[in-house]
């Protein structure tokens, strides 16, 4: 009997498309990617992604990174694709946000389906839209201190 | 203050707690763990923590506003997120957690950047997922007092 004989991007595409995770994860793990054309490797990380297996896309990503530096797509996946960095931390500014977010608790459910604004725990305006709540509160909309959202 | 702020400030465990809320602006109450995040220095808004969601996931008409069309966003055919298939991108954007007691932890996130059609309305809460965030620091839930801590890793 004659098997067909698969390149590893014909089988990620195959168990891809049954969702066969865990097939995916494997075939893509096992691969040696330096090996493989870079445009392969960026497919299998849109897979991957497809597949809701972040972690490997975030490792795919870095392996095509460190692998394709010539690579638009692949530079690009390295990088949106790291792992989150710590910026920096600095004290917490008294904002008022708890105080808010009671506001929101307590009256939210008023507002469905509008945009509000609300700071140290007072409505500061509600509209249809963002851009409508913006030009209603103005300069009161201050991004450290008001919290603005969509009303679910 | 929160009982558990000492020890675990103290240890380097945690360094901002905030008092979170159970439910989402207009949501029913449900066992959910609502923050307040700072988007890009413009925005706060409210944020679901979720580390079922590998990615940050934030309303589409705020996103409109902070995230221009930048070299650093992977464009995605389609991303399925908790079993729903959206079409987006992904991008990378400063998210800040805010404490309400301690210090605000600034972090570089992958954040999902969802594209609708005209006709379509966004009405998905914000998420703070796993992978694209919360991998980076340390955090802890105290149920009795509705505090979340956190502190970089």
């Amino acid at each position: 009997m004659i098997e067909a004989v698969h390149s590893p991007i014909e089988a990620l595409e195959a168990s891809a498309g049954t969702g066969d995770r865990q097939t995916f994860s494997l075939i893509a793990e096992g691969t040696d990617w330096a090996t493989r054309p870079s445009d392969e490797l960026a497919r299998a990380i849109d897979l991957a992604l497809e597949l809701e297996l972040a972690t490997l896309a975030m490792k795919l990503a870095q392996q095509g990174g460190r692998l394709f530096p010539k690579h638009e797509r692949l530079q690009q996946a390295a990088r949106v694709l790291a792992p989150p960095v710590v910026i920096r931390k600095h004290p917490a500014q008294p904002a008022g946000l708890r105080e808010s977010r009671a506001w929101l608790r307590a009256h939210a459910a008023q507002y469905r389906g509008q945009w509000v604004a609300v700071r140290e725990g007072k409505l500061l305006g509600a509209a249809e839209s963002l851009a409508a709540l913006k030009s209603l509160a103005g300069p009161e909309l201050d991004p450290v201190s008001t919290i603005v959202t969509r009303v679910l | 203050m929160a009982r558990f702020n000492q020890p675990l400030f103290d240890s380097g465990f945690a360094s901002g707690l905030v008092y979170y809320e159970d439910q989402y602006p207009g949501q029913d109450p449900t066992a959910r763990i609502v923050l307040s995040v700072t988007v890009a220095g413009l925005h706060t808004v409210p944020a679901i923590v979720d580390t079922g969601a590998p990615w940050c996931l934030l309303d589409a008409d705020i996103l409109a506003e902070i995230e221009p069309v930048q070299a650093d966003s992977l464009p995605t055919e389609r991303l399925s997120i908790r079993g729903v298939s959206y079409q987006g991108r992904l991008t990378r954007l400063i998210v800040s957690l805010r404490a309400d007691e301690g210090e605000d932890v600034d972090l570089e996130a992958t954040v999902f950047v969802p594209i609708l059609n005209p006709d379509e309305t966004w009405n998905v809460p914000n998420f703070i997922g796993l992978q694209g965030l919360l991998s980076r620091i340390r955090f802890a839930v105290d149920p009795a007092e509705n505090v979340f801590y956190f502190g970089p890793t």
